[in-house]
């Protein structure tokens, strides 16, 4: 969609001197009303310890990594994922994807595990959602989630700070739609308390900022941004959740942070982004899954073979994701086909649900998903298994696997590409433009 | 418990003196006794920058010669956080806040709370209004001392916001934030028509999501601010480094006392209020989670095993530490702390039951805390060995070796296959060139372990073949080369090396300053040093120390820029 193309009522309504009310409605109007930097959604997702070439890349045929001079440059639109191990669960939905290959960061990070927050971020010390989302007006800004713990590599940045992620499903649930189950009478009383409470803090807050040293005062001022996000919603009320809680928070409650229950709270996370993008409760979500190393990870629900030895013979994990991803054998395509295999139940629900203002949440959304590392066993991070879903209002041109001529920086100009798409363009970045078709 | 209070006496107070006496700051303008409302130290100025009514006090001097870093602000660790209100609130059981977990510090791998996203906002939020309830269940004379009806309402609640709030924020309150809470107080009242125990409920509320209670602040103000100069810190700030270091919490009644009196100004007046709070049972929680922090092993409860290897981890450093209490106490007594699940590790008969029981080993297979499950079983990839983690935490946390910078892409060890031992697995990896470097210092001393599997479990065979255990190691810096041929012997050769010595010294400093020693903190360092020497490589000697450096007492002023917010 073309930047020209900003025309509203409001700005016809200016140049003419007519009033608002006395303007029909404009087909123009109508059309950027789902316009992409009024309607759409970013979804950024990391997963880790990489791939095996060839049960990822629809074209590859040689193990372990993928080598740049075989296929630079082409952008192909009829491939497959056939039956690829990792990456098959993504077939139904080729057409919504753009699929890459050397895709690469242009950072040096130490290696794939701590490549994490590195993934997503662009300039002014911020990650892509909360670049995007400056300026959303939405009740919460951005969705920060994590499945596992991730020490220093779980976070994303905002103004040079590290956020941390949030854990607890049903705690995030509770704070997006907790207003829904209280009183009206209760709920303003509570919002008066709140509202003076929140002054005072405010208040100390900007008075302790002026006495502090510079890296002291960005960590208040990011307190005070945080106030602000708390008041500013006392005012707007609650969004209500589309179709009740999700299936995924039902009770008895999971424990988030048991390794056994990973699963679980993966399944609940994206229903959380899918509810809280359905209701217009935010429009940037990041999800962190695992850096795939500090906490460990085994996914004994797959069966047998994939037993977590909870007895009394290891501290660490037995057939633990990272120590499979070395030797990337059976074990680990299994587990990576499950990452997907979430991934395009996602997909799905984000196609199955409709948007605020019209067409599928996933028209209106760009969900970016990445891998951490190339393969478990180099750790690299060059050519990031890599993809993009939704056209994000029109933007981009899906259906096709892009094949970059080098690995370096690829994830700026997709980056960028996405800043373009919802109208918050990075400035001095270029974007990919052979994303748009 | 008692045996921290009795070593005290060991630790030597003349040595500590003598160091305090060539150090003693003039901190007279900060240090007298305050009338109501105005307080000692600090509150000359208020968080919102003005001066108070009670006249400012000029920035203490530092002596000449000393130096100490600035101390960045930090907020209070999830832990410190519910303690604190434990304490605040009188609240009979710790609380659990809610609050999400604290990150790892960068610099020193410490626990460290990160910056308030808005998440933590909500929590803490969500956090304060549960306990503001909780502590005024049984009504306000839980925490009032007057009656706040009728015409005394005002000046109940005065005195309320006064006296408690010296306790939430650690300090006098200035008379601006005395008005901004009154003025929280009757907007609860008159535009919120909420009852008297209501309001004060609003009150606390507040104070628990006041900056002033949520960070520990050190004075800097416009005066001082960027002029880089060295300050003595407050006697109320000099309290909350105290208690905050050695019990997580705020300060206690004899602390508050000991800052009214004009008591705690001095480094003679820290060193005796620090050897009272090491007397005390919770600064052995506090010291126990500095050691097993230090030698990153985690302290957690999910399943039987981590529970018991953590079980052991708490009580074979709390027995080091009223035991000897020496470093090499620590990583070589042949003492174990077995329950049922760990006993078939240990190889040890006839114990049953979930609580741990103390048990002498064989000196040659078990000796200390690098032999212990928690370590060999958390540094481990599943059933195996893992050297390199092991090498890694000894080279790190405990010789304090840094690192050079990873080269990129360094590919991992190849698949344990049969018939070929965990060491010749790793030794191929070993050789990239490109790995080298690293691996160098931390193979070895990773090695060294081969004889425990990843699950603890001593072995004489791997994959077929003997297990070799031997190696040679040069630290960076060393005089000489480090040969050994097990674990024993490197362990022998680490706990009296002057790189474990200086390195507890300086892992203790950076717990207590919450960042890395810079070069302002050598003078501190070395008192710490000759401290710990000169008691034995006593750890409680050490501990008690750092409270009477200069990098305790004093710090720098950080320059501002920018404008705020």
């Amino acid at each position: 969609m073309s930047r020209s193309a900003r025309f509203t009522r409001r700005t016809f309504a200016r140049a003419t001197g007519l009033s608002l009310a006395l303007l029909p409605m404009l087909e123009a109007d109508k059309i950027l009303r789902a316009a992409p930097s009024d309607a759409t959604n970013l979804v950024t997702i990391a997963w880790p310890n990489g791939v095996r070439a060839t049960e990822w890349w629809p074209d590859a045929h040689k193990d372990a990594d993928y080598l740049l001079d075989e296929s630079s440059g082409v952008t192909e639109t009829n491939f497959t994922f056939g039956n690829r191990k990792i990456s098959g669960p993504l077939e139904p939905h080729k057409q919504d994807l753009l699929f890459f290959l050397f895709a690469g960061l242009t950072a040096k990070v130490e290696g794939g595990h701590e490549s994490g927050p590195e993934m997503f971020k662009v300039t002014d010390g911020n990650t892509l959602d909360q670049h995007v989302a400056r300026n959303h007006t939405t009740p919460f800004k951005t969705l920060n989630l994590a499945v596992q713990k991730m020490d220093n590599r779980g976070h994303i940045f905002k103004g040079g700070q590290a956020v941390s992620l949030e854990q607890d499903p049903y705690a995030v649930f509770d704070r997006l739609f907790q207003g829904g189950a209280l009183d009206a009478t209760v709920l303003t009383q509570q919002h008066a308390n709140r509202s003076s409470v929140l002054d005072y803090v405010h208040k100390q807050l900007e008075g302790y900022g002026k006495i502090l040293g510079t890296e002291d005062r960005q960590r208040i001022a990011f307190h005070l941004d945080s106030i602000r996000e708390l008041e500013k919603r006392l005012g707007s009320g609650t969004a209500a959740t589309p179709g009740g809680k999700p299936g995924s928070l039902s009770e008895p409650r999971f424990n988030p942070k048991d390794v056994s229950s990973f699963h679980l709270a993966t399944r609940a996370m994206f229903d959380l982004i899918v509810v809280a993008l359905a209701s217009g409760a935010t429009r940037a979500a990041t999800l962190m899954l695992s850096d795939g190393d500090a906490a460990g990870l085994a996914m004994p629900w797959l069966g047998p073979d994939f037993a977590l030895d909870t007895g009394s013979d290891y501290l660490g994990i037995q057939n633990n994701h990272h120590g499979h991803s070395h030797v990337i054998d059976e074990i680990h395509h299994q587990m990576q086909r499950w990452f997907v295999t979430e991934f395009a139940e996602f997909i799905g629900k984000l196609k199955a649900t409709p948007g605020p203002t019209g067409g599928t949440l996933l028209d209106q959304s760009a969900v970016l998903c990445m891998n951490n590392m190339n393969t478990g066993g180099g750790h690299g991070t060059h050519n990031l298994p890599t993809f993009l879903a939704g056209r994000c209002g029109n933007y981009f041109k899906t259906g096709r696997y892009m094949k970059y001529q080098e690995w370096k920086g690829n994830h700026d100009g997709i980056k960028a590409a996405i800043a373009n798409a919802m109208g918050t363009p990075l400035n001095g970045w270029e974007e990919d433009a052979r994303l748009r078709g | 418990m008692r045996v921290l209070s009795s070593s005290m006496r060991f630790a030597s107070f003349g040595l500590l003196l003598a160091f305090a006496g060539g150090c003693t700051a003039d901190i007279s303008g900060s240090g007298g006794p305050g009338g109501p409302g105005i307080g000692p130290g600090g509150s000359g100025v208020g968080p919102n920058g003005g001066g108070s009514s009670g006249g400012t006090v000029g920035p203490p001097i530092a002596p000449a010669g000393a130096t100490a870093g600035a101390r960045p602000l930090r907020r209070l660790t999830r832990e410190a956080y519910e303690r604190t209100v434990q304490d605040l609130l009188h609240l009979k059981q710790r609380p659990t806040s809610g609050l999400p977990d604290d990150g790892r510090s960068q610099a020193t791998d410490f626990a460290e709370a990160g910056s308030v996203a808005e998440g933590d906002a909500t929590a803490l939020q969500t956090s304060a209004e549960t306990l503001a309830k909780q502590a005024l269940a049984g009504g306000l004379a839980a925490l009032m001392s007057c009656t706040p009806d009728g015409p005394n309402e005002v000046s109940c609640v005065e005195t309320f916001i006064r006296s408690f709030g010296r306790r939430a924020f650690r300090r006098a309150l200035s008379s601006q934030e005395v008005l901004d809470l009154q003025s929280l107080f009757t907007k609860s009242r008159t535009d919120g028509k909420l009852s008297v125990q209501d309001s004060v409920q609003a009150l606390l509320e507040g104070m628990l999501q006041a900056p002033q209670f949520l960070y520990q602040r050190e004075r800097s103000t416009p005066d001082t601010l960027g002029t880089g100069g060295l300050e003595s810190l407050t006697s109320d700030e000099l309290a909350s480094r105290l208690s905050y270091l050695l019990w997580r919490s705020m300060p206690d009644e004899a602390l508050f006392k000991a800052v009214d009196a004009g008591m705690l100004t001095t480094a003679s007046d820290t060193a005796r209020e620090a050897a009272r709070l090491l007397a005390d049972p919770r600064s052995q929680e506090t010291l126990v989670d500095f050691v097993a922090q230090w030698f990153r092993l985690p302290l957690g409860n999910s399943g039987a095993l981590r529970t018991s290897a953590s079980a052991e981890t708490k009580a074979f450093i709390a027995s080091v530490l009223s035991g000897d209490g020496r470093l090499d106490s620590l990583l070589a007594s042949p003492v174990n702390f077995v329950n049922e699940t760990l006993a078939p590790i240990y190889g040890v008969d006839g114990i049953s039951g979930a609580d741990v029981q103390k048990v002498s080993s064989d000196p040659a297979r078990r000796f200390g805390l690098l032999t212990q499950v928690n370590f060999l079983g958390t540094f481990a990839d599943g059933a195996q060995a893992h050297p390199v983690k092991r090498g890694n935490v000894i080279f790190k946390r405990v010789l304090c070796g840094e690192l050079p910078p990873l080269p990129p892409n360094v590919p991992p060890p190849g698949a344990q296959q049969q018939n070929v031992s965990n060491r010749k697995r790793f030794e191929a990896h070993s050789q990239n060139a490109c790995a080298r470097g690293c691996h160098a210092f931390l193979d070895p001393l990773g090695f060294a372990f081969e004889h425990y599997d990843g699950t603890g479990k001593f072995r004489d065979m791997d994959g077929g073949e003997p297990v070799d255990s031997s190696g040679t190691v040069t630290l960076p810096g060393a005089d000489g080369a480090w040969t050994f041929k097990d674990a024993n012997e490197l362990v022998d050769l680490i706990k009296t090396s002057k790189e474990a010595r200086t390195c507890a010294a300086k892992q203790w400093l950076r717990y207590t300053l919450t960042r890395k020693e810079l070069t302002e903190d050598q003078t501190s360092l070395d008192a710490e040093s000759t401290a710990f020497s000169s008691a034995g490589y006593d750890l409680r000697a050490l501990f008690l120390s750092v409270a009477s450096t200069p990098s305790f007492l004093y710090r720098t002023s950080t320059p501002p820029e920018g404008n705020f917010p």
